[in-house]
Parts: C-alpha cells; structure tokens; sequence
C-alpha cells in the first residue's frame, strides 16, 4: 500500500512537471506567432508612417490633408491587386452609387450640366422639389448651403452635395439672367425615384418591349409591374433590351431571369479554392414565362445584364440580337467601410449555365445587327426592327 | 511523452492477473486525462503567450513608428537631374540619361530628421486611418479572387499612393532594389547606353536624345523609340528612376531591350553598355569673328574648368559680344551652377533657395567674374532647366545678359534622398529656388527678353533662328 501510495505521488509529480513543460512549450509557440504577426503588420504600416513623418516635416509644397493621403494609400494598394473591377471608392462617388443601386435617393428632382463656359446650369423637373421652391430651368449654381461650387469640381461632387436625406433641407445660391444679384433658395429634399426598367408594346402584333438599364433593388418589382401589364394588354412575344445595362446586383440578375424561366439554373461561380456554387431559377409567378424572347444587346451590355443574356441564350428561351457584349465575367463583392467609403472586391467568376466563361470575351450574338453613326442621327433603331422581325416570324 | 506511457502500460502488465478489463479501463481512462490536460495546457500556454506578445508589441510599435528615416544620403544635390546623372536628387525634369558622364554630388548634406517625441505621438493621433487600410487590406488577402500581390508590393503601392496626392512629379518612391542601384551609381560607376530619356505617355521610356556614336545610337535606335521592356521585364509600370535602374549597368554587359517604335510590332533590340563621355563645352567663331559663341550642354563638376577655359580663350579676341547657348541644358550640379553664375554676374548672390519652413539659404558668387564688358545673349529654350534657369535668371536679373528664345523649363526644386529603414528611398522637394531679386523658378519658368521660336521647320532645314536673332542683337544692339 506504502509503495502504491509512493507510486501515484510520482505519478501525479510527473504529470504536474509533464503538464507544466507542456504549457510553457504553448505559451512560446504562441508568443513567437503573434509576435512574429504584430511585427510584419507593424514594419508595414511603419514604412508607410515614416513616409507620412518625413512627408510631414520636409516636403516644401501643400501636405494634402490625412484624410486624402488615407484615400491615396488605399488607392495604391488596392491597385496592387491589377484587377479593373477590385476598386476602392470614396464616401461621395460610393452614395451616388448606392443611390443608382437603390432606384431612388433624397433629392430635390433638377438635373446639373456644364455649358461652355464652365457655369452649372440646373433643369428641374415639373412637380418637384426643385421646381416648387421656384428655381427656374437655366438657373446658375454658385453655391450648396454656403460652399462655393468651383470650375474644377466633378458634377458628381456637386450632385452628392445636393443630395441628402429626405426631408432635410439644402439652400441653394442662384445666379439668374435679368436678375442682378446672386439669391438662395432653400429647398426640402424629397424621395426621388429613377425608374430601371421602362415597358410599351410596340405595333399591333402583340409585341411587348421592356428595357432595363441596371439591375438594382427595385428592378424586379418594377419588370413584374411592366410584365403583368404588357400580358393584360395581350403582348405573348417580348423584345427584352439589354443595351447599355452595365450590370448591377446579381441576386437582382438571378430574379429577372427567373421571370423568363420555369426551372434549371441562372449562373455558376467559383471562388477562391475551387469551390463552385449555383444560382437556381426561382420560382415565381410570371405572365412571360413561355413568351418568346429577343434580346437586344451590345457592346456595353455587362456583367449581371450579360448573366441575364447568358441564362436565357443557354435555356433556349431566345435569340441575342445585336454586338458582341462587353465580357465581363468576374463576381465583385461590395463592402461599405467605417467611414463610408466601399471596397469592391473581385471574389468570383461566373459562367453560364452552358458554362461558357466570358470574361473578356462577351456573348456573340445570334443575329449580328450594327447601328451606325447615321442610323443614330436619323433615329433609326435597326436591332429594334430586326428584333421584330424575328419575333414576328415566330408566330 | 513517452516514458510516461510506458509506464502505464507497465502498470497494466502487472495489474493483469488481477482483473484485466478493470485495469484496461483504468488504463483507458489515465490515458485520456492525461491527453487531456496535455492539450489544455499546450493551449492555456499558447493563447497566453499570445496575449502577452500582443501586450508587449504595443510600445514596441510605437518605437518602430518613429521615422527611422535613414540618414539622408549625403546627396542633396540640389541641382538637376540633367543629362548628367539622372537619379540623383532633383529628379528627371525633361530627360534623364541613361548613361550619364559622373560628377558626384557635392552640396550640403542634409541631416536626416530624427525621431522625436511627436513623430511618436502622430501615429496615435490617427489610428483610424491604419484601421481602415487594414480592413481593406485583411478584405482584399481573405477574398480576392486571382494572383496575390508578393511580398511588400502592397505596402510600396500604398506609398506611391501618397506620393502621387502630393501632386509633384519630382518627389518619388523609389523600392530598396532600386535603390540600390542607383546608390552602387553614385558611387561612381555611371554607364550605359548613351541616350536621355523621359517617361512616354502609357508608360515605358522614351528616347529623346542619342549621343552620337554611343550604343544606343550605334544598335540602330532612334530618337522617339519607346522602351516598353529591359531584358524581358515590362517597365511601363515603373517610374522613370526605376526604369532607367534597368536599363543602365556595368559597361560591356549587354542588355536586351523591347522597343515600340510608331505602329510596328514591339521588338528587341540588344545593346553593350559602354561608359558614356558627353562633350561639355562646344564654342564657335560667328560674323567673321565679331561674335563668339559658347555651348554648355550640362553642369557637371567638370564643366566650371571647361567653360571658363572656353570662355578665356572667346573673350582674349575681344568679340563685339558674347552667346552663351543653354537651350537643351537640363541641370546637373548646384555647386557647378553657383561657379559657373559667377563667371558672368559680378556681385550678389547666385541663388536664394528656401524650404517649407521659410528659412532661407542664400548662394554667393564662388568663381572671378569673366565677363568684363561684352554683350551678352543667353540663348534658352523649354529644355533649358534647373541649374541652366538659375544662371540665366542670375543673368537676366543683374543686367548683364538678354535672354533670347524661348520660355524655360521651370524646374527649380530641391529633392533630398531619404534612406527607409527596408533600404527602400524617398526623394522628397524639400526647396524651391529663386533669382537674386526673388522671382521663383519653379513651374513657372523664365521669360526670355526676346521671344523667337524654333520651328520643326527650321530644325529640319537646319535654320536656327534663335541663333541668328542672338547674332543680330549683338551686332545692332537691339
């Protein structure tokens, strides 16, 4: 028993020495990662410090302020990816954005332009903001509550000014022709809202058109609206117009397409590592489902507009009419930073459901159809007039 | 680890006899607890030893941020660029050469800045801003799809993006590779291939003067070519410094260069490297001897001897005037200007050169007066810049010379070389220069007294108007 006894103390000695030898083994691989980890952070950003310090105390010109050598910093590293689509995008142009990506934003409905010579001319639109505040079409901008507008400053820079949220106010500072001195007018944003898809039918042959410009949050809403009301006017054949829609949201492109398609799938992704996923066609209610279809696409057709060719071109469900499209084939992920600025980052690519890869490649049309220059100035729209064509040959 | 087991399973031997399933379970079970605690403690001790590192690295950070900032490389060279030596400090104005003659830098050293106390305190006044690049920066390595940028790229990227919100072109990031070279140059190996270059649109190289029968002209390159490539790495990306740390090397090395050239196909061009002499000082006997002529192509260390040799022997003719021509003359030495600005200005100073902080420095004649009482034209150009604006402005402003031709360059900063602590540089303008009567050169450039223009007409019939005009001056005096 006495030597039993004996035995467990050593055990349990050994074990205390063991476990303690084992912890103290823990404790310095850890400290040697972090350590290591803190340390390579911290020469980088150290190098980047000194630079500002000395920057600081010896560059004879003007230091742009922190905030513009933050921004130029990400610029710069941002573009050691090489990658067009991963962009960093300050708080101003990131709100227009948003705004374009929402279909609506806290505005008082004008729009801005610069005349020759360099002046910014407002045009309102009847019944708005702008318009019962009593600014005037041909109206010069001078200043937004108090900041006077330069010649070198972005119209956009100008229009994020302006834009705010509804129900806030904005005082304007107008210059106006046969008025001799400078006024303000003080006008109460409201919500406006920029339509993404726009519908008519076009003849008598019970052929609908519907155009969509960017693939934002309200756009299926507003195609199920077009849709449903096409289908109650009798249209049973649709011309879908892809051109000129630079993409937008791809859950909105998975959406639009499920409006055309029964079943099967909208687009494939692989990310970093291989892994592959799907998109499928949801299943919704739609008058269009067996309508046949011709798209009009061209060369500024991109990214989600070119998912929403791909899948249809890949299901059978119509023919792309029109120049090659733009190829863009990569997923970008948006992330809005603490200071309202956003990341886009290139995540993905896509392919369609064929899986053909398009980047930098585009859709090739099925039936090839230029505009020229001179069509354009006489109004003449022939991918339009070979869309019908074509969809009238289906009856 | 292992005698520890052992034991138990000697235990287990013994215990047998007396119930075997007993003892095996016992056994089981020890063995488990031991596993167990093992881990637990390996992990107790690994995230304790993590947060104490994180503790620690805190001040240590702080330390690491103050500038470290190398001690200036005693460069300052507060002249040009010029066809002399092109990564020196004041940076490529209109050219750089590839394959500069060598004078070494001989201005003032500038003591680099020190760390102190605020430079400390400055970095926790906007933690903020590093939160944000490592939130994009942590985003970009955990998502992006496609190559990863290598090794410190990222960082070197960032830099050049504050540089670039600076707004001047002559204050540049240059990374430790380059770096190297360019100070393996300045310790007195300059050799090339016999051209000026300036950074072409889209980027690449673009060749703007060939020395006459120096490698580059001798391969069959020709004014206007485009380097887009050295020994098969693309440099349209670079900036002209690193550009040109490529391109330049030992002598009889050979390097393969890529050429765009108009509309053809790029192709390759290969080139031996030879030690470049440029003639400094040219002179010539206009209107049967009534006029001398002088032509400075670069202020170099050895261009005061030259030119006032050249300038004794034109005034020992006693001419009815004087032409000093320093159209094309991109800089070189600050030293060389100042002693070169004495030979034709005969009192006041050469130069006032002041930095961010106001403080002024002034540069007083070092050299005789040479000029006497002969008319004087200089003639310059748009490729007249750094140290030729300074002569000709000290010139224009003591009265004893007009200024024929045409408008100048107006590159009158100072750039310091700044080592980093990863060997990487940063020059940065730290001066801005001005005439004796205090009109500033820089972006602004000098006004000739009398405007005459030179044509692509005439240098393609050989006509050098400004040239005539100059003659004409001196001849009826107005």
């Amino acid at each position: 028993m006495q030597i039993r006894q004996s035995r467990y103390v050593i055990i349990f000695f050994a074990l205390v020495v063991l476990l303690s030898a084992t912890f103290w083994g823990g404790y310095l691989a850890g400290t040697w990662r972090a350590s290591g980890a803190a340390e390579r952070a911290a020469d980088d950003l150290g190098l980047l410090r000194q630079v500002r310090e000395l920057l600081k105390s010896r560059f004879v010109g003007d230091i742009p302020d922190d905030r513009a050598q933050l921004y130029g910093a990400i610029r710069g590293l941002v573009g050691s990816y090489k990658d067009p689509y991963t962009t960093f995008l300050e708080p101003a142009p990131r709100r227009l954005e948003r705004d374009e990506i929402r279909g609506h934003f806290g505005g008082i409905g004008a729009t801005l332009s610069r005349d020759a010579s360099g002046a910014l001319v407002l045009a309102v639109m009847r019944d708005r903001p702008a318009a019962r505040a009593g600014v005037q079409d041909g109206d010069i901008l001078l200043a937004v509550d108090g900041q006077p507008i330069t010649a070198d400053m972005p119209v956009r820079d100008v229009v994020d000014l302006i834009r705010g949220d509804e129900g806030t106010k904005v005082r304007l500072t107008l210059r106006r022709k046969g008025v001799a001195e400078p006024f303000d007018i003080v006008v109460v944003r409201e919500r406006i809202e920029v339509p993404s898809v726009e519908w008519r039918v076009l003849g008598e042959d019970a052929i609908g058109y519907v155009k969509i410009s960017i693939f934002g949050e309200r756009t299926d809403q507003e195609l199920q609206t077009g849709l449903n009301e096409l289908a109650a006017q009798g249209v049973n054949r649709l011309v879908l117009d892809l051109r000129g829609n630079g993409g937008g949201l791809v859950e909105t492109a998975v959406d639009v397409a499920s409006r055309f398609l029964a079943d099967g799938v909208v687009l494939y992704e692989t990310r970093r590592g291989g892994q592959e996923r799907f998109y499928a066609v949801k299943r919704v209610d739609s008058p269009a489902q067996r309508w046949p279809l011709a798209i009009l696409v061209d060369a500024s057709t991109a990214s989600a507009a070119e998912i929403v060719a791909g899948a249809l071109r890949d299901a059978g469900r119509g023919v792309l009419i029109g120049e090659k499209t733009y190829g863009k084939g990569s997923v970008q992920e948006v992330h809005e930073l603490a200071d309202g600025s956003s990341l886009h980052v290139t995540v993905a690519r896509w392919l369609t459901p064929a899986r053909h890869q398009i980047d930098k490649v585009g859709l090739t049309p099925d039936v090839p159809v230029n505009i020229s220059a001179a069509d354009r100035e006489a109004g003449r729209d022939p991918q339009l007039v070979r869309a019908q064509e074509w969809l009238r040959e289906k009856r | 680890m292992d005698r520890q087991v052992y034991y138990f399973m000697n235990r287990a031997k013994k215990m047998r006899q007396d119930s075997l399933s007993v003892s095996l379970v016992k056994l089981f079970i020890g063995l488990v607890v031991a596993l167990i605690l093992v881990t637990t403690a390996f992990g107790a001790g690994y995230s304790a030893g993590v947060a104490s590192a994180v503790a620690r690295s805190a001040p240590a950070a702080a330390v690491q941020a103050a500038p470290t900032a190398a001690p200036a490389a005693p460069a300052i060279a507060p002249t040009a660029e010029g066809p002399t030596e092109p990564p020196r400090t004041s940076s490529p104005a209109p050219a750089t050469p590839v394959a500069p003659t060598a004078p070494m830098p001989s201005a003032t050293p500038t003591p680099a800045p020190r760390p102190s106390p605020a430079a400390v305190a400055g970095r926790d006044e906007d933690p903020v801003d590093e939160a944000l690049i490592r939130e994009v920066w942590g985003i970009l390595q955990k998502q992006f799809y496609g190559d990863l940028p290598q090794g410190k790229e990222v960082t070197y990227n960032a830099i050049r993006g504050i540089v670039e919100r600076l707004g001047d072109q002559h204050t540049a990031f240059v990374d430790p590779k380059s770096a190297a070279l360019f100070n393996s140059d300045m310790e007195g190996s300059f050799e090339g291939i016999g051209a000026q270059v300036e950074l072409a649109e889209g980027g690449g190289v673009r060749l703007r003067y060939l020395f006459p029968n120096q490698p580059a002209e001798k391969a069959g390159l020709r004014p206007g070519d485009v380097i887009i490539a050295v020994d098969g790495k693309d440099i349209t990306k670079l900036s002209l410094l690193e550009a040109i740390s490529l391109i330049r090397g030992p002598r009889d090395t050979r390097v393969v260069l890529t050429i765009r050239r108009g509309q053809e196909q790029p192709f390759d061009v290969t080139v031996t490297r030879a030690r470049i002499e440029i003639p400094v000082v040219e002179t010539k006997t206009l209107a049967n001897g009534k006029i001398q002529y002088v032509a400075l192509s670069e202020f170099s260390s050895i261009a005061p001897n030259r030119l006032a040799d050249a300038l004794n022997k034109a005034l020992a003719t006693r001419p009815t005037g004087l032409i000093l021509d320093l159209r094309g003359n991109p800089g070189g030495l600050l030293d060389a200007a100042v002693r070169i600005g004495s030979y034709f200005v005969p009192d006041g100073p050469i130069l006032i050169e002041r930095t961010k902080d106001g403080s002024e420095k002034v540069y007083n004649r070092t050299g005789r007066y040479l000029l006497g009482s002969t008319p004087l034209v200089v003639l310059v150009d748009g490729g007249s810049a750094s140290a030729s604006e300074i002569v000709a402005g000290a010139i224009q402003d003591a009265g004893t010379g007009v200024l024929i031709g045409e408008k100048t360059f107006g590159k009158g900063s100072v750039q310091l070389p700044n080592t980093l602590s990863d060997g990487s540089q940063l020059r940065v303008t730290i001066a801005h220069w001005f005439t004796p009567k205090g009109r500033g050169i820089h972006g602004t450039g000098l006004e000739p007294d009398v405007k005459v223009s030179l044509t692509k007409e005439d240098a393609a019939a050989n006509r050098d108007p400004q040239l005539d005009r100059a003659v004409q001056y001196l001849l009826e005096k107005k």
